[in-house]
């Protein structure tokens, strides 16, 4: 009996350890308590290196579930989830967070059409009303008039086109249906735009990264996804006709360009397809956080206001490598005071680090 | 003292203390009731919460949701139909049927009946090893393997040769652009895929229903002078048949439930037509791929009436096998001395 006893002590002392080591871990450094985030895939790689780099300067632990938009609101509403992120602004239909709560964009994404066709150059020329007909299935070869008339001088082979197209409910499809739909009136007639549509034909995949290995896998394949997978996928992008005439591509310039016009506050329909700004990518979007103002917790609201103020400051320079765009100043000023407006028990908050 | 109710004790059970007899009895008896009971519980519970969350799907758009082609989520002009998602999950799972009971059961007389000598030990350790490998394992080889080499090769060649068949070759020729054909992965790779994947478990149970097929059968019908071949066509293979038929829809039931395999491999597309090579879509695939962010209220619902009706097709599946293992076994064991339950015991305890 006593060698039970001895035994059953010495693993509830362990147990108690454990614990505290967990909870003592848990807290990170500097003063402030973890807190996690969930939603957007798009933006979750820089999350994710901001994270890491607002720990490496003294932060506390940010995590980060790329669960998709729509869960990250769900979770964010059911207070889950200390900020919710979003490539779409808050709709109507979305669940609606019964707290005041802030929105505001802390980066600039593009959606790239991604294509593989061996013989054509990068950079090929598309406006919206060919690309509607592409994924409408009405172009259905790479050396179709439509296409030829915008590239004239470059040889088009005669491949068939296959398309790829997210399988997923996505902000990414929100924001290139979105601009299909601004773009060609038999698209937005036919099919409109959402964050899943049904699509005519094509072949589904789920998720940015399967959509960018199946156009990598397949000749004569196009596709749409975030800038950062055309870039790390080794895809060409299409350049994009832009409102002047112009042809665009996803560059990091023409991303922070189209941002220019955006406005505060965020309301459902706020976008930033087709910015009037000369040089702007017309398929940009911002994509925003979600933070309730009223923070009982002084811990966790620290964390989360210097978080968001070192993504909006320092985490900025990082973003042209992840292959994103840093917000034009005009508009960081914008979110930095609506940061402002997060307060922990009425007292505001100092950011640190 | 009462005396002890219930049937007759062992010398070893009658040999123990009364009190703690009766306590232990009644303890197991008791767990075990609980178990029994919880599970039917949530089994029911599984099926209330489909049914009862579906049937808005149900109300919603009526009998149609059954035989619907259409699945649009985009607000405003939502319309949901669970036909393409039925047809592809019967079509996918069929197909994997075909191709794989043959070779299962071929594998199975190979190892058991064949001399094969040192190539048996390495071949069963082999096909079991396939069973091991996780279905996302699976999933991401065919897309990165299978997809490409299908599309390229095989899917061509299949439309050139098999396609020119009069009635079968529909199934083969591969539609335009337009009505789902193409690259980008079809209900063909997705049902070879399936096909992998429940070689191993249809092997494994057909190798158990052919080990216990008794001795004198077989040295009867060598008696008789039948070669190899006809001795199992005589005398293996009917006795073997409702094992067979067992294995053949534990098969199907894993086929049925498939999920991340397939999705990633089937097209993903809505349209239903004769051939195979069209872009497909699931019911475990579409649910898969749409549920974390169903957030209206009619697309969850329709997802989940999805599942619902999923379900009802593994429980009709269950329920057709349990009666075809016993109509065929009847058929097989009239006038012969062997206990019944060797043969259902292997079809069907083992596995399950």
């Amino acid at each position: 009996m006593t060698r039970k006893a001895g035994r059953v002590s010495t693993l509830v002392a362990a147990t108690v350890a454990l614990g505290l080591v967990v909870v003592a871990c848990s807290s990170g450094g500097g003063g402030g308590k973890a807190i996690s985030g969930a939603g957007s895939t798009f933006a979750q790689p820089v999350y994710t290196a901001w994270a890491q780099d607002f720990v490496g300067a003294g932060g506390a632990q940010v995590n980060y579930q790329g669960v998709g938009s729509g869960a990250g609101i769900q979770d964010f509403a059911n207070k889950t989830v200390a900020f919710g992120a979003t490539d779409v602004p808050l709709q109507s239909s979305d669940p609606q967070p019964k707290s005041p709560y802030v929105q505001f964009p802390t980066m600039v994404g593009a959606v790239a059409i991604l294509y593989n066709v061996s013989g054509l150059p990068n950079g090929l020329k598309l406006d919206g009303a060919t690309a509607a007909d592409i994924f409408l299935g009405k172009v259905t070869k790479w050396n179709d008039p439509e296409i030829a008339k915008l590239n004239p001088g470059v040889t088009l082979p005669s491949t068939a086109i296959s398309t790829v197209h997210r399988s997923d409910e996505s902000g990414t499809t929100a924001v290139f249906t979105g601009w299909l739909a601004d773009e060609s009136p038999t698209w937005k007639s036919q099919i409109g735009s959402g964050k899943a549509v049904q699509w005519p034909g094509g072949s589904g995949a789920n998720g940015s990264s399967a959509v960018a290995a199946a156009v990598k896998q397949t000749n004569g394949a196009v596709g749409y996804a975030s800038q950062d997978y055309a870039v790390t996928s080794g895809l060409s992008s299409a350049a994009v006709e832009a409102p002047d005439g112009s042809f665009v591509s996803p560059t990091t310039q023409a991303m922070t360009a189209a941002a220019g016009g955006l406005q505060f506050p965020i309301t459902p329909t706020t976008n930033i397809l087709n910015s009037s700004t000369p040089g702007a990518y017309p398929i940009a979007t911002t994509t925003y956080v979600l933070l309730y103002t009223d923070q009982t917790d002084q811990k966790e609201a620290q964390t989360l206001v210097s978080f968001f103020h070192w993504g909006l400051t320092q985490g900025q320079t990082k973003l042209k490598s992840l292959n994103y765009a840093p917000l034009p100043a005009n508009i960081l000023a914008g979110s930095l005071l609506q940061l402002k407006r997060v307060k922990a028990n009425g007292s505001a908050i100092t950011p640190s680090p | 003292m009462a005396q002890v109710e219930g049937p007759a004790l062992s010398p070893v059970e009658a040999a123990a203390p009364r009190r703690r007899r009766r306590f232990g009895d009644s303890v197991f008896k008791g767990g075990s009731a609980v178990i029994a009971v919880g599970l039917i519980v949530l089994l029911f519970a599984i099926l209330a919460l489909l049914v009862g969350e579906g049937s808005e799907a149900f109300r919603k758009f009526g009998f149609s949701f059954l035989t619907g082609t259409h699945w649009n989520p985009v607000a405003g002009r939502q319309s949901f139909g669970a036909l393409p998602f039925i047809f592809g999950t019967f079509v996918t799972s069929l197909t994997a049927i075909v191709l794989a009971v043959p070779v299962s059961v071929g594998l199975a007389l190979l190892l058991s009946e064949m001399q094969t000598g040192w190539l048996r030990n390495p071949l069963a350790v082999l096909v079991d090893l396939l069973a091991a490998i996780p279905s996302v394992i699976y999933g991401l080889w065919a897309f990165f393997v299978l997809v490409p080499v299908f599309d390229n090769h095989v899917d061509p060649f299949l439309a050139a040769t098999l396609g020119r068949i009069p009635i079968l070759g529909a199934l083969f020729r591969i539609p335009p652009a337009s009505q789902g054909g193409g690259p980008g992965g079809n209900l063909f790779i997705a049902g070879v895929v399936l096909a992998v994947m429940i070689l191993p478990i249809v092997t494994a149970v057909t190798r158990e229903v052919v080990s216990i097929v008794p001795r004198e059968l077989r040295e009867g019908a060598m008696a008789l002078g039948a070669t190899r071949y006809e001795v199992i066509k005589m005398s293996v293979l009917p006795y073997a048949r409702s094992g067979i038929v067992g294995a053949t829809m534990l098969g199907l039931g894993r086929a049925l439930g498939e999920t991340i395999a397939v999705a990633m491999v089937v097209g993903n597309g809505l349209l239903i037509g004769p051939s195979l090579m069209r872009h497909g879509y699931t019911i475990p695939a579409v649910i898969a791929n749409e549920f974390r962010e169903a957030a209206t209220g009619d697309h969850r619902s329709a997802l989940l009436a999805l599942a619902a009706i999923l379900v009802v097709i593994a429980l009709i599946m269950a329920a057709l096998s349990r009666l075809l293992v016993g109509r065929t076994e009847q058929v097989v064991t009239a006038g012969l001395a062997v206990p019944e339950e060797d043969v259902l015991r292997a079809a069907m305890g083992e596995e399950e």
